[in-house]
């Protein structure tokens, strides 16, 4: 069901939205993370490479046939912006550009112990790396569904007996949504694929059951091994909906080059007991003409998944000393919307940073009437030996807020050379009601000073823009020049519609009343529009910048938000997007869904599992730790990480339990 | 997809456009022995080359201009959308402004009820369930939600399928003069994704709240405000929501009415909702003085529960079915005959009281083996003849292809069936199964069949008709190609793809319905094809496809429907899992325990 919502994803990215996560980008060695970060350790490796070679520009001569690049494996800059093919970053999420060649990963259950999968019909006898079958129908089946969503590579050898040929003798590989063979007929697995070598040396690729491509007549395989690859990619058809691509070949022959399999919400999901989708993986053959003769390898798109979480209970952020104090009931009502920063020194995170917001009265009653917010936080390091908290005064207590006016939503903005942090939030408007703008404070390294807020956006006119939102709530922002400009990104909110993320650029001007001035129209960034796992609004954007090209001024960020469904459920969705950095460029961002969304549900086990009052993913924060970072225990997080702390609800009779919930996920390699 | 299907679909049913001037119905005086001229120069010829002229008539009686795609009489209105096609039937299916009377589902007027906790009040009706940690409670003539950490109140009468129904609550809510505003005091209507029990979280689907603790009216999608205005003054305030099968939901009692889209469940629950807490003795809190929920049942075949548990095999035999074909159900004044093919050969069994398919001894009897020349039997059809009753099927002969037969049972319903003769169908035919058959003019002995015919991805769903009593079939318009009813749409995204098969034919009201099993890749699913005079289909696309998980996880095929006493069609169908199949069991939602 999930990748259904692929299709609508692509379609809505609008002319302003170009659905292109660069991989080029996140894929580079070390990447910069967070603040502070120096850009100029990474050299302009990425698209512009690529272009030198491009004779089609030489007589400026390129006539574009697509208005983003989707046929990203014709070798043809469709959309003539000189990027060819898996260069071009609108081309990041297709499969072919999931690099099935390069760096891949192997499936957790590539073992190529054939002694330990199923066997079904005739038995086929399996030694350590090899498939012999017997005179009836037989299969293999490994017993784990392989995740194919994300693209996988196959290759195996077949081996071909000497002797007279065998026409009814056959081995082949097969791609099934079941593991066991049909009960009566011809007892063979039920394929949504299947490679098979016949007795007389001929091949065929079939897509259940009809012919995709075969050997030439006339021709056949040789005695002996031949080498055989099937690569399925996930990628889009001309309407924009999620198909999975197969390529194959065997020998000398090419079987397939980029035929359409099947739509991706073909593949077995988690219902039919598949997680990540996919299909089983066996082997299935007659007699003793051809044989499975040599392992299997099965390696999995290197597009990193970022649906993979990891618990980081031993981490930091679990530390039962985590909130400030609760002296007074400041944050009775429960604690949510964190935003956490990263801090590196001598190649390893060596701070940690966490604000949130809290609330005297029930914060879910929100609903009901009308809560007062305010802002607090922690701070930890190598030497502070623990948590410190952010409250004002040594009591513990809020830091700013709710008096005179509620502040919540805190966000850390992220990007090169911010330090000490600088924080923007969302405070109640004058005028009442729930109507909120945009203000922003400096966090300094004395734990215990006062900010000073000053507001930053407000709904309506902003010097000469307007915004066009009743209220606008959840901030979160990358600096582009220091914090010289900005690229804000906020939830706007409007009467009578699902929310969505919007954003706005910002210069520092003195003259400006607020002390920045919007330089450039606001433009929607995340709508409803982009799956039905959206159709109720998005929200609540986190940043993670993922490089700095410094070059060509292009920073690129990581978007994780809510979005929540008809249904009313609400899950965590990520995109990848790049900001144009140069100075008085208004240019919107470069922004995609990941294809794979939405990433994280409140039942997660990682979260806790089945909630039988119900349960809402309410918020997260997110950053980026890099190298060995310290304050994780030795065992734990030694690779560059993303650290995340979701903040859930779970209801139960009598009342609502907050949990803010530390999560980890591995960063790729280079990402 | 569904514009590219639709695209397709309008050349077919531009093909199969008899000559306007004749209607649906010209053709019942032709000669169906002499080939059909499909077109006399009209629709398809002057439509495609005078384009400034329209495509002709958009209207009832002209079969499938109503659902051909185009908008024939280019007044801007395209099918089931141009007013000319409003009282047409096959438009009427799954069509919002088409259903029956609304009943109402429960109702309760507080000034008549009586005063205190809700539970302890007689005389309500008894469809009224409370909920909420602090359960509700009537009070000077109105009614407070109660509720607790989470909302309290009143459903409404059971959960409905709004898939299948068109549902309106009313409520009557009486805003007090000085409400509290430091309070939690809102009360309102919503439909709630299931009656909720203590401490659980309360989905609601949709729902619009007077909130007298923010001063708002708020209305809610999915759990989450998304419009609010002020509450304005004390007084009453008519509340109402509609919520339709096409998922618009229309909300009354604001400054102005708004309609939304909502996602539809199979079941929602109509409820008042709301919470009132930390209210002060002897405050006057919001009250819901009358509220009502009433529906209006609509006729949408793809709202579909579905029995958890195959019907076959059962607990009451051994029996396993394998290589299961097409399953045929045919109602006599005696039972219910359900035929199905396993083994090579039909078997018979009919419902026992839980629903499971038995035979005499529990398993189901043989009633049809090979005859001679013949390797293996498929794809039974039954329908009643008079007295007798008369069996279609497919035999497969040794080389593999299929032809159709035809076996007679005894007088009196009896099923000793007479030696099977093969159907003459026309000569290029070179094999045939699932033939679905029906009497369309007993006197005139016309007879009609929808029949696949060809095989695997070239095979295509045909119509033919018998002029000498069903063992003789022709082309109903000449040809194949003008014959066809349903081809593969080649279409990844479509159900059928790669195959069409297993044509069902059931008489509903003015229309017929033809479900087929249609398959893409190696996933079987049942789609539904409506006509009003049986030769232009309006295309109703999916209604039933594998569960994901159980006996019908990966498809669902070999639809056997009927229509039930109760005016709902209900189905037979085999499920499968990808290694066997069993038959299950669906109908409207509820039907059957889901």
């Amino acid at each position: 069901m999930r990748r259904a919502l692929v299709a609508v994803a692509l379609l809505a990215s609008g002319c302003s939205l170009l659905f292109a996560p660069d991989r080029d980008e996140i894929r580079r060695p070390d990447a910069s993370l967070d603040a502070g970060i120096d850009a100029d350790v990474f050299p302009d490796g990425g698209d512009g490479g690529e272009d030198g070679g491009d004779a089609g520009y030489d007589g400026g001569g390129c006539t574009p046939n697509e208005a983003l690049e989707v046929s990203c494996s014709d070798g043809v800059d469709n959309d003539c912006d000189r990027n060819v093919d898996c260069a071009d970053p609108d081309c990041a999420a297709d499969g072919y550009c999931c690099d099935l060649g390069r760096g891949t990963t192997a499936w957790t259950g590539d073992l190529v112990t054939f002694p330990s999968w199923q066997a079904h019909g005739s038995t086929p006898t399996a030694g350590a790396a090899n498939v012999e079958f017997g005179t009836g129908i037989g299969q293999r089946v490994h017993p784990d569904c392989a995740p194919l969503a994300f693209g996988v590579r196959l290759s195996l050898s077949f081996s071909r007996a000497g002797g007279p040929a065998q026409p009814t003798h056959f081995a082949s590989l097969v791609l099934a949504p079941v593991r066991t063979p049909r009960v009566g007929g011809d007892r063979t697995l039920l394929a949504d694929l299947t490679l098979r070598v016949s007795g007389d040396g001929r091949a065929r690729l079939e897509r259940a059951g009809a012919l995709l491509g075969q050997t030439p007549d006339g021709t056949e395989l040789p005695v002996g091994a031949s080498d055989a690859r099937i690569d399925l990619t996930p990628s889009i058809d001309a309407a924009g909906r999620p198909i999975l691509l197969v390529s194959a070949t065997i020998g000398d022959f090419a079987l397939a080059d980029g035929e359409m399999l099947m739509p991706l919400t073909g593949l077995v999901d988690a219902g039919g007991g598949c997680s990540p989708d996919g299909l089983f993986v066996a082997v299935e053959g007659r007699g003793d003409a051809v044989t499975i003769g040599s392992a299997l390898s099965t390696r999995i798109g290197s597009c990193n998944n970022p649906t993979q979480f990891l618990s980081d209970a031993m981490g930091p952020l679990a530390d039962a000393s985590l909130l400030p104090p609760d002296t007074g009931d400041w944050r009775a009502g429960g604690a949510g919307e964190p935003t956490l920063a990263t801090r590196a020194s001598m190649g390893a995170t060596s701070e940690l940073s966490l604000l949130f917001d809290a609330s005297r009265t029930e914060r879910s009653d929100e609903i009901f009437r009308f809560v007062d917010f305010a802002i607090a936080g922690s701070f930890r390091s190598n030497s502070s030996g623990g948590w410190l908290h952010r409250t004002r005064g040594a009591g513990g207590h809020e830091l700013i807020g709710p008096s005179p006016v509620s502040s919540r939503e805190p966000a850390f903005v992220v990007g090169e050379g911010l330090d000490p942090h600088f924080v923007l939030f969302a405070r109640r408007r004058a005028t009442g009601g729930d109507v909120y703008e945009l203000a922003r404070f400096d966090l300094d390294d004395a734990i215990a000073a006062s900010p000073t807020p000053t507001p930053l956006l407000v709904p309506g006119r902003n010097d000469d823009v307007e915004i066009d939102c009743v209220s606008l709530r959840d901030p979160a922002a990358i600096a582009l020049d220091g914090r010289n400009a900005l690229f804000v990104l906020f939830t706007c909110e409007r009467q009578g519609e699902p929310s969505h993320i919007a954003g706005v650029r910002v210069r520092r001007d003195a003259a400006a009343p607020n002390g920045y001035r919007v330089t450039g129209a606001p433009m929607t960034l995340l709508a409803p529009e982009i799956g039905a796992y959206a159709s109720q609004g998005v929200w609540s954007p986190e940043l993670v910048v993922t490089s700095v090209d410094a070059a060509a001024r292009r920073v690129s960020f990581r978007l994780w938000f809510l979005a929540r469904d008809g249904d009313g459920e609400v899950r965590v969705g990520l995109a990848y997007g790049d900001v144009d950095a140069s100075e008085g460029s208004s240019g919107a961002p470069r922004l995609g869904p990941y294809p794979g969304n939405p990433i994280l549900s409140a039942e997660d086990p990682l979260l806790g599992g089945p909630c039988p009052g119900g349960c809402l993913i309410e918020s997260l924060g997110v950053a980026a730790t890099v190298g060995r970072p310290s304050l994780w225990p030795d065992r734990f997080g030694r690779e560059p990480s993303y650290v995340f702390l979701v903040e859930r609800s779970v209801f139960r009779a009598g009342g609502v339990d907050h949990q803010l919930i530390p999560l980890r996920q591995p960063r790729p390699s280079g990402g | 997809m569904r514009l590219a299907r639709l695209g397709t679909l309008s050349l077919l049913f531009l093909l199969l456009l008899p000559a306007c001037d004749g209607g649906g119905v010209g053709r019942e005086d032709s000669d169906a022995a002499t080939p059909l001229s499909p077109i006399d120069g009209g629709l398809a010829a002057d439509g495609a080359i005078d384009a400034g002229r329209g495509l002709g008539e958009e209207r009832r009686g002209v079969p499938g201009t109503c659902y051909d795609g185009v908008d024939n009489d280019a007044d801007g209105q395209t099918d089931c959308a141009d007013e000319d096609c409003a009282d047409d039937p096959v438009c009427c299916v799954a069509n919002a402004a088409c259903c029956a009377e609304a009943r109402t589902s429960a109702s309760f007027d507080a000034p008549a009820a009586c005063d205190g906790d809700f539970a302890a009040c007689g005389g309500l009706d008894p469809a009224l369930v409370p909920f909420g940690a602090i359960s509700p409670s009537f009070e000077d003539g109105g009614l407070v939600p109660g509720g607790g950490a989470s909302y309290g109140g009143v459903a409404l009468g059971p959960a409905l399928d709004p898939r299948a129904v068109n549902v309106v609550v009313r409520a009557e809510v009486e805003i007090p003069s000085a409400p509290c505003t430091a309070c939690i005091d809102a009360a309102g209507i919503g439909l709630l994704d299931a009656v909720p029990v203590d401490g659980q979280r309360v989905g609601i689907r949709v729902g619009v709240l007077a909130n007298a603790g923010r001063g708002e009216l708020q209305v809610l999608i999915a759990d989450r405000v998304i419009h609010a205005e002020s509450l304005g003054a004390a007084g009453v305030r008519s509340l109402a929501i509609t919520l339709t099968i096409d998922g618009r939901a229309t909300i009354e009692g604001l400054t102005d009415a708004r309609t939304l889209e909502v996602a539809l469940p199979s079941a929602l629950v109509p409820a008042v909702i709301g919470r009132t807490d930390e209210v002060p003795a002897g405050a006057a809190t919001v009250r819901v003085r009358e509220a009502s929920a009433a529906f209006e049942a609509c006729d949408v075949p793809a709202a579909l529960g579905r029995a958890t548990q195959p019907v076959l095999p059962n607990g009451a035999s051994g029996f396993r079915p394998t290589s299961l074909g097409r399953v045929a159900v045919l109602d006599t004044p005696e039972r219910r005959l359900v035929v199905f093919a396993h083994d090579r050969a039909l078997y018979v069994a009919s419902p026992d009281a839980a629903g499971r398919l038995v035979g005499a001894d529990g398993a189901p009897d043989l009633l049809l083996t090979a005859p001679e020349g013949y390797e293996a039997l498929h794809d039974p059809w039954l329908l009643l003849h008079g007295e007798r009753v008369v069996v279609y099927f497919a035999g497969e002969r040794p080389d593999g292809k299929l032809e159709v037969l035809r076996a007679e049972g005894g007088p009196d319903r009896s099923l000793v069936l007479a030696t099977p003769a093969p159907v003459v169908l026309p000569v290029e035919v070179d094999s045939a199964d699932g033939p679905t058959v029906w009497v369309e003019d007993l006197a005139a002995g016309r007879w009609r069949m929808i029949a696949r015919v060809g095989t695997g991805e070239h095979a295509r769903l045909a119509e033919l008709v018998s002029m000498d009593g069903g063992g003789r079939f022709l082309w109903a318009r000449g040809e194949l190609a003008s014959s066809t009813v349903r081809a593969p749409s080649g279409d990844a995204f479509a159900l059928d793809r790669d195959e069409v098969a297993e044509p069902a034919l059931v008489r509903v009201g003015d229309t017929w319905r033809v479900y087929y099993a249609g398959r893409s890749g190696q996933r079987w699913s049942i789609g539904l094809l409506v006509s009003e005079e049986g030769s232009a289909w309006r295309d109703l696309g999916l209604v039933l496809a594998g569960d994901r998980s159980g006996f019908d996880a990966l498809g669902a095929r070999a639809p056997a429907p009927w229509l039930d006493d109760d005016g709902a069609v209900r189905l037979y169908y085999v499920g499968t899992g990808g290694d066997e199949g069993a038959i299950g069991l669906a109908g409207p939602r509820g039907t059957y325990g889901e």
